[in-house]
């Protein structure tokens, strides 16, 4: 008898120092694999919207499921940082080769006043064909915005261009399945580096 | 004997040096092609003063638009990126000043004509030494990739 309980304990200890080691290897693997990414980590459902397309479509978020969505909240009068992101994420695209075909940029708009469907149709196909422009009524964009956590405001500015946008300039990756992964802020725009991010989510 | 008055030459040659005029020169200056549809657009350069007097950029100018703006990307720590107008640059002597992508540029606003890869445009500045600059940088598209290696 006392030999059962013997190996009673020895399984207990044993499969409690399995458990261990799991934890640990889980935790290892976790980390690494956050770490391995080259954009910021940003976790969560990605809210659903409709809007419409350069093409006078209604698009919704969901549509694009299966794959892999980079958005981006720009503006077309804005000369420098959107033409910018614009000119990256087709790199990105370009990079990625067949992938891309797994890959939908999505640019919204967060001057709608002056963005209609026909300046989108215009400016966003331009950088490629594949990416698509959204637009709305601006009660709908302050809500995508919002959503998203993504900010903008007209600046007071004498300049002569009208008026100047101020607005959140990260790129938001979201994966096949509708979930926030990544978030690309300036200072993390290289093509490369966030192309192989989107090869690991695929 | 002869290296002691050298050494002194060439020391008061450099103290001479040391008071000279600013020199400005213009380096790699280029225009971001115009998406259809659109009018305005950034010019990006390097301004160069190898002179001993700091220079300060007063003003630009330009035909091919309606105006021109010395501007300032900056992106704050919440990652808002936002515009400013800049009154002047200064230039501190020996040292450049880069204009590019997410930083500094030149916004051409109201453009007369819609601006191709490959064309070249004129556009003048005004520093209170160096006086009256013309410039000509030629416009890249959004395809070449060299344009937006420059970034920060
Ligand atoms: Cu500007």
């Amino acid at each position: 008898m006392n030999r059962k309980k013997f190996y009673y304990a020895l399984i207990t200890v044993l499969l409690l120092i399995a458990i261990g080691w799991g934890v640990i290897l889980f935790q290892i693997f976790m980390v690494k694999s956050k770490a391995d990414f080259y954009g910021n980590s940003y976790e969560g459902e990605a809210p659903e919207f409709t809007l419409s397309s350069h093409n006078g479509e209604k698009v919704k978020l969901s549509d694009f499921k299966g794959k892999a969505v980079l958005l981006f909240f720009g503006y077309t009068k804005c000369p420098d940082i959107c033409p910018v992101t614009m000119g990256t994420l087709k790199n990105v695209t370009d990079t990625l080769g067949e992938d891309s075909a797994n890959v939908q940029v999505l640019f919204i708009t967060i001057d709608p006043e002056r963005d209609d469907q026909e300046k989108l149709k215009s400016y966003v196909p331009y950088f490629s064909e594949s990416f698509i422009g959204l637009t709305g009524t601006p009660e709908e964009i302050d809500k995508v915005a919002d959503d998203y956590n993504a900010f903008y405001m007209k600046e007071e500015v004498e300049s002569e261009s009208g008026y100047l946008m101020g607005h959140t300039s990260s790129v938001y990756l979201i994966n096949p399945k509708g979930h926030f992964v990544l978030r690309y802020p300036q200072n993390r725009m290289d093509p490369a580096s966030i192309a192989e991010d989107i090869k690991k989510i695929l | 004997m002869g290296k002691i008055i050298l050494a002194i030459m060439l020391s008061l040659g450099s103290l001479s040096f040391s008071y000279a005029e600013a020199q400005i020169e213009i380096k790699n200056s280029w225009v971001r092609e115009t998406p259809p549809g659109t009018s305005i657009t950034a010019l990006y350069m390097n301004i160069e003063n190898s002179g001993g007097e700091d220079d300060t950029l007063r003003s630009v100018s330009s035909n091919i638009s309606k105006s021109a703006e010395i501007h300032n990307t900056s992106v704050d720590q919440h990652g808002v990126a936002k515009m400013e107008m800049l009154e002047s640059v200064l230039v501190p002597a020996r040292e450049s000043v880069h204009f590019e992508p997410g930083g500094m540029h030149i916004m051409l606003i109201d453009l007369r004509e819609p601006l191709k890869s490959g064309d070249k445009v004129g556009i003048e500045l005004v520093f209170d030494r160096a006086g009256q600059l013309k410039v000509q940088a030629e416009v890249v598209g959004i395809g070449d990739k060299s344009q937006e290696q420059h970034h920060h």
